[in-house]
């Protein structure tokens, strides 16, 4: 920290010796050039014998007077306060604290906090406050400004970064010092979502669904004739009653089992592109009040993980950029966190793609939820393995609707990578992969795009039609 | 193959006006009162120099209009354009040229308003050259100095209305009082106990 001229390291100068009254005031120039006028117009009226002419320089005169015999001593004292651990997108907020050490009434203290807020993506901000407020509107030298980012970008986001110069009358004026924020996670939110489509097979032998195994549930199979190792509680005694009067023989009822839904969420995280296509090309900053595809991708892979696990289902999550463990699946609320924790987490890594070898490992039984933007061949790729291996795969297309471009080569560029594109989204419909869109306008309807490939798969799935959600994907 | 030209230009004016992307960068949301943009007190500057300027000026009819216009229009665009304390020290002087007219005269009534006028140009000034125009300042902190601006007018009005009783009269002394009080004033201010970049007191 410098101070008046200074540098000062835990306030001490570098020769050692103590800093403690070393504040940093300095009289400004508005200071010099009052007295400069002054004097000059006070010899103007003096040669041209006008008193008049002095006069119009002794405002500036008397307050230059007024602000040296109150010179302040002691600094203005700023500190920002965030609040602790992750956030959610547009709530990105903290509290600047303006400390003076006494009362700008009655202790030489800063009157006026000069503040100039940076933040990535936001446009510099520079105001003028004043450092106390009315009386009793909160403690005394203490004035608490709120601040808030309209970034609705996710992940890993640079918060504020404040500097801050007070000033006393106009006159005196103090080092300038500076206050930064800490790099906070924003975790994505998540939009309500109704039924989803399933797996066909469903696992484990408890949970919200009835599978097409016999066992413990609550869904009647049939009415069977007891057999050894039956329960004697699953006796039903008047279909017993009506078939066998004699009792020679005795009929059970018989359930499905109940049953899980594995799902895995592959997130290809290997690009994030927003809707303009210039920034496409690696440079060029990225607007922050419009998500990319990676924040669509968090946003629509966190709605359907919360969907999983509010049914009881488990779910899992890969990212295909990072080359560390998947979350295996599981279920429950804490998992849920785990789940948003590590989709906040996900970001491109250059050519991470060229150390994958073959797609991620999947759990027997699962659906594969990909979440990609299909803008090159690998998704292809991953869906026909993992479908070759029977798994259901659902793709979500988060590619941000794109603003219109105006250079000519942009433009014929992105006709032919949406010409591609295009040609896989084909590929991939016309061997039955259903893709649903997460952007613009369409995310509102992605709800209803799952609900009817949840009923369409009810309707072709064999077994028990149950009224829990249970579908397969096509 | 003009037409086609034609229809690429207007297409391409009107992706260019459309352009969601040209658009500017969002702004941090500060828990503030309300304030006034810096433009405004730029706008303020573009009308407190022509009048503190004219003000002076009319006092002097002896002065071309012309070369009056033209230090109005010159002052001006400085002080919007670079509101700086040198330049408002530059116009506040000229006004006082102005004012005499290089003529001698007796004691002006209307020096008050020129020196009110004069306070008012270097205080918005100072508020233009920390303030840009795309910044606020917060109106509580426009009025912090309110006291002490109206004690300077009051102690100015008062020396100046010393001044005109002492004019007529042809005590010398009080002609001298008048004299040192000002360059006692001078001096008091001068008193700041260091540079301009100070490095606070001075040990043993």
């Amino acid at each position: 920290m410098t101070i008046g001229g200074i540098i000062v390291n835990r306030g001490r100068t570098s020769q050692g010796r103590p800093a403690d009254d070393h504040h940093g005031w300095h009289p400004t120039s508005a200071h010099t050039t009052a007295i400069a006028v002054g004097t000059l117009l006070l010899a103007i009226s003096i040669l041209a014998a006008r008193p008049d002419i002095a006069l119009v320089g002794i405002p500036g005169l008397l307050a230059a007077t007024w602000a040296t015999t109150t010179r302040p001593t002691t600094p203005l004292t700023t500190t920002l306060h965030e609040p602790p651990g992750p956030t959610a997108p547009g709530e990105l907020a903290a509290t600047l604290r303006l400390t003076t050490a006494g009362t700008p009434g009655t202790t030489p203290t800063a009157d006026i906090a000069h503040l100039r807020i940076t933040a990535p993506g936001h446009r510099d901000t520079h105001l003028a406050l004043a450092t106390t407020r009315k009386p009793g509107a909160g403690e005394a030298g203490v004035r608490e400004v709120a601040l808030r980012l309209s970034s609705v970008r996710t992940g890993p986001q640079e918060t504020f970064s404040v500097d801050v110069r007070g000033s006393r009358h106009g006159l005196w004026e103090e080092e300038p010092t500076e206050v930064g924020g800490a790099r906070r996670l924003v975790l994505p939110g998540a939009a309500p979502l109704g039924r989803l489509p399933l797996p066909r097979r469903l696992r484990g032998l408890t949970g919200p669904h009835s599978s097409r195994r016999l066992g413990d549930g609550s869904e009647l199979r049939d009415i069977h004739p007891f057999t050894p190792g039956d329960r004697l509680r699953r006796i039903d005694w008047r279909t017993t009653a009506r078939r066998s009067p004699e009792l020679d023989t005795l009929y059970v009822r018989r359930t499905y089992s109940s049953a899980e839904a594995t799902a895995v969420l592959v997130v290809d995280s290997r690009d994030d592109v927003g809707p303009d296509l210039r920034t496409w090309r690696g440079y060029g900053t990225l607007r922050v009040d419009e998500p990319t595809s990676l924040d669509l991708a968090r946003h629509a892979a966190a709605s359907v993980a919360q969907a999983l696990v509010e049914t009881g289902d488990r779910v899992g999550l890969e990212d295909l950029a990072r080359r560390r463990r998947p979350l295996p699946p599981a279920s429950g609320r804490r998992h849920l966190r785990r789940v948003v924790h590590g989709l906040a987490l996900a970001h491109p890594k250059d050519r991470a793609a060229d150390h994958r070898v073959r797609p991620p490992q999947v759990p027997a039984d699962a659906v594969v939820y990909l979440f990609t933007t299909v803008l090159d061949d690998e998704p292809l790729h991953l869906v026909r393995t993992w479908r070759a291996k029977g798994h259901p795969v659902v793709v979500v297309d988060t590619l941000p609707d794109l603003h219109p471009v105006i250079e000519h080569h942009l433009w014929i560029a992105w006709r032919i990578a949406r010409l591609e594109r295009e040609d896989r989204l084909a590929a991939l419909a016309g061997e039955g992969v259903p893709v649903v869109r997460w952007a613009g306008s369409e995310r509102d309807q992605a709800a209803v795009r799952f609900e009817a490939l949840a009923r369409a798969a009810e309707r072709n799935a064999p077994g028990p039609s149950t009224s829990a959600p249970r579908a397969a994907a096509p | 193959m003009t037409r086609y030209l034609v229809a690429e230009w207007i297409r391409r004016t009107r992706l260019r006006l459309a352009d969601p992307a040209a658009r500017p960068l969002p702004e941090v949301t500060v828990g503030s009162g309300p304030g006034v943009r810096g433009w405004v007190l730029r706008l303020a500057l573009a009308v407190l120099c022509p009048l503190l300027l004219l003000t002076a000026a009319g006092r002097s009819p002896g002065l071309a209009a012309g070369l009056v216009w033209t230090v109005v229009v010159l002052a001006t665009i400085l002080l919007v354009v670079r509101p700086t304390p040198a330049a408002a020290g530059g116009v506040v002087v000229g006004s006082g040229v102005l004012l005499w007219g290089f003529e001698p005269g007796p004691f002006d009534p209307w020096s008050f308003v020129v020196a009110l006028l004069a306070y008012l140009l270097t205080r918005v000034t100072w508020w233009a050259a920390h303030v840009p125009p795309g910044g606020r300042a917060e109106a509580a902190a426009l009025l912090v100095g309110w006291r002490r601006d109206l004690g300077v007018l009051g102690a100015t009005v008062l020396l100046g209305g010393l001044a005109m009783l002492a004019e007529g009269t042809t005590l010398p002394a009080a002609v001298l009082l008048g004299a040192c009080s000002v360059v006692g004033i001078m001096l008091l201010a001068l008193a700041t106990n260091g540079s301009a970049r100070d490095d606070g007191p001075s040990r043993g």
